[in-house]
């Protein structure tokens, strides 16, 4: 480990924590419409509605705001899955890619439109221009926007009194791409464009490498995708090599802003959600939480990275860092940056709901591999993607209020607000929809022929390969650990339900929270009320998330990450 | 055919989807309320 390593994570967490609350602040007065940018762009607004037929006063309830959302993403998912079946007749298709195989195309759908960005091809070999632009970029934006939109209402079912209503979902979706996500990606496209990220219709080139060989150049609209890529929780590259490619991540500087994005808005949302309810303590409280799990994760993956390995060391090789080698496990890893930069842009992306990658999960150590695993597991709380990471940590803020006061006989509030009995089943439907896909799926491969062919390691390290392609698939991650031929029939079918029910069957019951909260009376705060700002408060929410996760998923963590470590400690490799 | 095949299972999936909003809705309905008071 080096000091440089620290100082990497110190920096990263020093710039996440700043834009904490101006963003935060930003996106309320945003969704409500009283920005100053907001004020401005009132005359985009009337004329969209208009033309949409949406009253904007008219505010819905969690049924119709869930109707609205799931309308939506059904027109984007037959919208992508168009394009790319169709993309050789299209234009801007400068380097004649035929369409995409359907039931490849079918799964890119649905991975985009969840906000997984799982992806089962190469970027530069599979899609035109046009598609990652009106397909693959748009529906960056749609989802991000759709899952903000969720959980802003979620936060006005705490912050409301008696109503019978959450939003309107398509004056929120407007109102959060055109103020919030749109004027970031100009401006934060234009600095990667600066660091030497491509912006260009241009056909791919060919060059002539220093030894003569030829190479061909993939290229292409990769800053405006990038951007809103990382934002959004989408994560999915314009190139395979995803952010280790240089012409996606081409400098330190870049890396540290790509990592701040992924971050920005899950983080955000947490000041947000404290301005809202009244109450800026509760969204701190929150943010803390997130902050100690990852910490906890990034630490760990950098130690464990950076440290010797036990084959290195049984060949008496020297891993001390120092001037010429970076020392530890350096396999898979961004040589660019080094194992410090490597190991927190994986925490960040697992942690998040993003998935983008600029080294190899593949190639880490196996409890690098099993904190990996973990940050995705834990239902995608630790900042997790815009808006997703929000209503996941609020519904295990109801599960900790509910455990608190089954132990001290009191009926549970949360922000004021009774937890009945349908807040606590549909909070339980969304927590539980996650893993039934994970671990089912997971297993269901295991067991089948064909799955198994498609691992490209054998032993725990290939059961290690299937459960991250499950977890990331219904977590909505879309980070992939390599080694495993996902572009089959089974995979395609079987990922493409993970995503969509780890999006859409979490989704619903958030919204039913959601509903049945705003229709509450509020209680005042007595002494018996348990304190949900506090430090007590955040150990307990953190003790919930890491119970509940390891209760579910420990003993599919002893088949994989746990008996690799102990084999490869008895010298066997996988 | 193909395509057909992907459309439908889309829109299967997404009926399904807002099969399950109603249901949602209708367990909450007749779901006996919590009385609005601590213990």
């Amino acid at each position: 480990m080096t000091w440089q390593g620290w100082l990497q994570i110190a920096v990263f967490a020093v710039l996440t924590l700043a834009v904490v609350r101006p963003l935060g602040d930003y996106i309320a007065r945003a969704i409500d419409g009283t920005g100053r940018l907001a004020r401005l762009g009132a005359r985009i607004e009337t004329p969209l509605y208009r033309l949409a037929g949406v009253d904007p006063a008219q505010e819905q309830g969690w049924v119709a705001y869930a109707m609205a959302l799931l309308w939506f993403n059904l027109a984007g998912v037959v919208a992508l899955y168009a394009l790319q079946r169709i993309q050789h007749v299209l234009p801007i298709n400068p380097q004649h890619l035929d369409a995409v195989d359907p039931l490849l195309a079918l799964d890119t759908a649905v991975s985009f439109v969840s906000n997984t960005s799982w992806q089962s091809y190469s970027g530069e070999t599979t899609l035109s221009y046009l598609v990652q632009m009106a397909g693959i970029t748009v529906q960056s934006f749609a989802s991000a926007a759709s899952g903000i939109a969720v959980g802003i209402a979620l936060i006005r079912g705490f912050a409301r009194r008696s109503s019978r209503t959450v939003g309107n979902f398509w004056v929120d979706v407007t109102r959060i791409t055109l103020y919030v996500l749109l004027p970031i990606c100009a401006v934060v496209t234009l600095f990667l464009v600066w660091q030497g990220v491509p912006q260009t219709l241009g056909a791919y080139v060919d060059a002539t490498t220093l030894e003569g060989a030829h190479q061909v150049l993939a290229r292409g609209p990769v800053a405006s995708q990038e951007v809103i890529k990382l934002m959004s929780g989408d994560g999915g590259g314009f190139f395979n090599a995803n952010s280790a490619h240089p012409f996606e991540n081409p400098t330190a500087l870049s890396g540290m802003i790509e990592m701040l994005l992924i971050f920005l808005i899950g983080v955000a949302l947490t000041a947000t959600f404290g301005r809202m309810i009244g109450d800026r303590r509760q969204g701190w409280a929150l943010l803390a939480a997130m902050a100690v799990m990852f910490a906890a994760g990034a630490a760990a993956i950098y130690a464990g990275e950076a440290t010797r390995t036990p084959a290195f060391a049984a060949l008496h090789v020297d891993q001390r860092a120092g001037d010429l080698q970076a020392g530890g496990n350096m396999e898979g890893k961004e040589v660019r940056f080094g194992i410090g930069q490597s190991a927190l842009f994986a925490t960040v992306s697992t942690a998040s709901s993003d998935g983008a990658v600029d080294s190899m999960h593949d190639s880490y150590m196996p409890m690098s591999g099993f904190v990996l695993l973990a940050n995705m597991m834990l239902d995608e709380v630790i900042v997790g993607g815009p808006g997703s990471g929000l209503f996941g940590m609020l519904l295990f803020a109801i599960v900790a209020v509910f455990v608190a006061g089954l132990m001290v006989g009191r009926t549970p509030e949360y922000l004021g607000k009774k937890i009945g009995g349908n807040e606590v089943k549909m909070t339980m439907l969304a927590l539980l929809c996650v893993p039934a896909f994970i671990l089912g799926l997971t297993a269901l491969a295991s067991v089948l022929p064909g799955p198994l062919a498609s691992l490209g390691n054998a032993g725990p390290h290939g059961f290690s390969e299937l459960l991250y392609a499950y977890t990331s698939a219904a977590a909505t991650n879309g980070s992939a650990f390599a080694g495993l031929n996902a572009n089959t029939p089974f995979f395609n079918l079987t990922l493409a339900a993970a995503m969509f029910a780890g999006r859409f069957l979490v989704i619903v019951p958030v919204l039913c929270v959601a509903g049945t909260l705003a229709a509450k009376r509020s209680v005042p705060v007595s002494l018996g009320t348990l304190p949900t700002h506090g430090a007590q408060f955040v150990a307990l929410l953190v003790g919930t998330v890491v119970i509940v996760g390891g209760l579910t998923f420990f003993p599919a963590l002893a088949l994989g990450p746990i008996a690799e470590h102990y084999a490869m400690l008895a010298g066997t490799n996988y | 055919m193909l395509d057909l095949a992907m459309l439908v299972v889309l829109g299967v999936a997404f009926a399904a989807a807002a099969a399950y909003v109603r249901g949602c809705d209708a367990l909450i309905r007749t779901s006996p309320q919590t009385p609005e008071k601590s213990q």
